[in-house]
């Protein structure tokens, strides 16, 4: 089963870039996918990963990350320019970001407006990895299959 | 545009993301076959360099070094992966690396060894044809070449002793020596049979020590010839005595061993016996002699259908290296054996086993016994037909679709329809099969190849993994990349994304690995210059590892390594992770190198790559290995469709005007 867990902007706003990190990563750590409402600035980017890397251990084998956002190259000035005012006033709620922790989210493709997500799992339930899940999640959905 | 960047004062710091620069290098035991028939070991070949180098011998310590040798007369046998033929070729750098870190021990069916590092390919051949293949990614099964024709530059070399060892007098010598009156004697002036018959007789029979030579056999015709040539050669006095029932001539004379030595012929213990680079580069007839009286005194002939060994023609020695030294004799003959250690006495013994029918004829015809128990059982192993199955290709689908190409039947094509439908389902063909096939096609230029390349197909049968910490070297080779070593394998210098440090540079870096975060370090090459239409840049390369979003240690343990160490590699890796991060900020302009024949999603994160460009950092990315079937850069291209993306193939040099091209275009 995936768990998503949705982060609108305002959640994150008044967060400074370590806390945001910390809170995005406390999320992934416990296996679920963020889902987040805009994106993250180079920078925080670039720190994400090192914090992820600080982390890894045998449970928590790092990140997927994967950024979706409108293009603005064709955009006329004037509404660029208004964009531009209104990402300063409340900041660049554009786009979508979903970061999944790796030992669930296998690879998430990108084709500038389409994204693709690769889980270990089918819908199913049956092990589509190579890698060793926990042996009881799959007893127990063959049972409830049973039953029904 | 170009101009502009030329024109430009500021220090240029280029980023190179994705091949990680490992050493790609095989340990210092490793034999070199140079192509005057020396084999020296290449830890030994670099010391010698060193010592003439000023600036190693002030870094003792160094962690890697390159010497170009470009001007000094170093020629070694290499393998040209697309003829297939093996030629001398000039080497142009010799590499020493400090490495930590797994090393791999590959052994392949005919009993021979090379150790290498992860990154260091050897020549494989499959259904995709020839290819250079790392040695962490070969399996078991894999066929790897080795040689089966070579040959040396042949030349006679009549050793002239030097009047700082000797006294002369007339067309005798005596050794100059404080402690003794030595005997006087005379010396040969031309390399005839009975000098290479009385090298093969002391390298093996004889206790060989530094004022006397003690021949020991119990063939009275080997006596005899001994006893002769000692005396047509030298005019010395012999001793002649029975040893626990074993009949022994002694010689004893320091000049005679003064005169050996002269030539690097020097007493030795019977485990450090070498054949004088002066026998391995003489002409065939004289070869023959040697390895005929090398056979006559060391050689065994089994029985062809009883015993263990039915069926063998043996020749074993204490001393691995002069056993390896015969083979390369052997090979001018196209006689391909295979080797195995025994231990006698708690002693291992290399042995080389002959077998096959075709083999022991080519033995017969060539080189013979003079010795006629010998001689008859070869004569038996010769009539008994026995097959030899040692060596195949594993090339039938290949052959397959080449037979649909032109249309012909199964009889007509493999001349065979019984066997045929083995051979497809083994994916295994006999060399005499693809032999006779090419008599059959003469216009048929696969299998031209094939059937009369230098090389055999010789099949993987284990690999191991042992850490290693200490020096690892390699042989840069111009154009053909390849380098035979002392037991016939052929060994590579693949440059695979390192053609790009080569140009700029003139010297290589690293490979692609597959092994994820080979480099766990940053490195970076100071003043490189890169020359485009006429101009010059400077710049610094930084190599950094891959930058990954995730690190699994499962990974490593894919590649045989165990899981103590792999959960190692994971912790150093993250922390190569975060070095990288930090250098992002430094760099004018970053280089993604991605393998285009793997998935272009699993070998950097599409966030990375966007991260850079965020960061207004220039990207190429270049897809490297183009010169293979399987590559595909579109695929590459529409992963990144924002990016520049340049087809390559590093170790060919194909593309690599374009590159540059989209490189200077970025760092406008």
């Amino acid at each position: 089963m995936l768990k998503l867990q949705f982060v609108p902007y305002a959640d994150i706003e008044h967060l400074n870039t370590d806390e945001r990190i910390d809170k995005l990563l406390d999320i992934v750590r416990g296996n679920k996918i963020v889902l987040m409402q805009g994106r993250l600035q180079p920078e925080e980017e670039g720190q994400l990963i090192q914090q992820t890397m600080h982390y890894i251990e045998e449970r928590f084998r790092g990140i997927e990350i994967c950024t979706i956002y409108p293009e603005e190259k064709n955009l006329q000035l004037l509404k660029r320019m208004k964009k531009e005012m209104v990402k300063y006033i409340v900041g660049n709620r554009d786009g979508i970001t979903i970061i999944g922790p790796a030992t669930i989210v296998r690879e998430i493709k990108r084709d500038p407006n389409n994204m693709m997500l690769l889980t270990m799992h089918t819908i199913n339930g049956r092990k589509r990895s190579s890698r060793k899940q926990p042996r009881r999640q799959h007893r127990s959905s063959k049972k409830t299959r049973r039953r029904r | 545009m170009v101009d502009k960047l030329f024109q430009q004062k500021r220090h240029i710091k280029m980023g190179l993301y994705g091949p990680p620069n490992s050493g790609k290098c095989v340990t210092p035991d490793t034999g070199i076959v140079f192509a005057d028939g020396t084999i020296r070991p290449i830890g030994e070949v670099f010391a010698s360099i060193q010592e003439n180098t000023y600036l190693i011998k002030k870094i003792p310590d160094f962690t890697e070094a390159y010497v170009d040798v470009r001007d000094k007369n170093l020629q070694v046998l290499s393998l040209d992966p697309e003829t297939l033929k093996i030629i001398p070729k000039q080497v142009a750098l010799v590499y020493a690396q400090h490495y930590k870190g797994d090393i791999h021990h590959i052994r392949t069916r005919s009993g021979r060894v090379i150790t290498t590092t992860p990154e260091h390919p050897l020549i494989s051949l499959s259904n995709e044809g020839v290819q250079k293949i790392r040695s962490a990614d070969l399996q078991v099964g894999q066929a790897v070449a080795i040689s089966h024709y070579l040959r040396f530059d042949q030349h006679i070399i009549v050793p002239q002793p030097s009047t700082t060892q000797f006294v002369m007098e007339g067309n005798r010598i005596q050794a100059i020596s404080k402690f003794h009156n030595p005997k006087s004697m005379t010396f040969p002036t031309t390399i005839n049979a009975s000098f290479t018959r009385f090298i093969a007789y002391v390298l093996a029979e004889s206790n060989h020590v530094p004022n006397r030579i003690k021949f020991s056999n119990t063939d009275q015709g080997l006596l005899d010839d001994f006893l002769n040539i000692t005396k047509e050669l030298f005019s010395l006095p012999v001793i002649h005595r029975i040893n626990k029932g074993v009949p022994e001539i002694e010689i004893n004379s320091k000049t005679l061993t003064d005169y050996l030595s002269s030539f690097g012929f020097h007493p030795a213990l019977s485990g450090d016996k070498i054949i004088p680079p002066l026998i391995m580069g003489l002409p065939d007839h004289l070869v023959v002699e040697f390895l005929r009286a090398m056979f006559d005194s060391e050689g065994y002939v089994a029985d062809s259908k009883n015993g263990k060994r039915k069926g063998e023609l043996e020749l074993s020695s204490k001393s691995k290296l002069m056993v390896e030294q015969i083979q390369l004799l052997l090979n001018r003959f196209g006689i391909v054996g295979t080797f195995r250690t025994k231990i006698v006495d708690d002693v291992p013994y290399t042995v080389l086993a002959i077998t096959g029918s075709d083999n022991h004829r080519i033995f017969r015809d060539r080189i013979g016994f003079t010795i006629s128990y010998k001689k008859e059982r070869l004569e038996e192993l010769c009539k008994a037909g026995l097959k030899r199955n040692v060596f195949t290709l594993p090339i039938v689908p290949l052959l397959e679709e080449e037979r649909q190409r032109l249309k012909t039947t199964q009889k007509e094509f493999f001349l065979d329809d019984k066997h045929v439908a083995r051979m497809k389902r083994d994916n295994r063909i006999t060399y005499h099969r693809i032999q006779d096939m090419a008599g059959q096609h003469p216009e048929n230029k696969t299998l031209q190849q094939f059937a009369w390349a230098d090389t055999l197909w010789d099949d993987i049968v284990e690999l191991s993994i042992e850490p290693y910490d200490g020096y690892v070297y390699d042989l840069t080779i111009e154009d053909t990349h390849t380098f035979v070593i002392s037991n016939g394998l052929v060994a590579s210098n693949t440059t695979l994304a390192n053609r790009i440090c080569k140009d700029w540079l003139g010297e290589k870096m690293g490979t692609v690995s597959n092994i994820p975060h080979e480099t766990r370090e940053i490195q970076i090459k100071e003043k490189i210059h890169i020359k485009h239409k006429n101009k010059e840049l400077t710049f610094s390369l930084v190599d950094t590892p891959g930058i990954a979003t995730k690190i699994d240690y499962e990974d490593f343990l894919k590649y045989k390594m165990p899981e103590k160490q792999a959960k190692t590699r994971a912790k150093e890796a993250t922390k190569g992770v975060i070095e990288a991060i930090k250098w992002l900020d430094d760099m004018d302009c970053v280089v993604v190198v991605l393998d285009s024949t793997l998935n272009p999603y699993s070998q950097v994160n599409v966030t990375i790559i966007g991260n850079l460009a965020a960061r207004d950092i220039p990207v190429v990315i270049a897809g490297n290995k183009i010169d293979l079937k399987k590559s595909n850069v579109k695929k590459i291209e529409s992963a990144f469709p924002q990016y520049d993306v340049v087809g390559i193939s590093a170790i060919h040099g194909k593309n690599m005007e374009e590159f540059y091209e989209s490189l200077f275009k970025i760092l406008k």
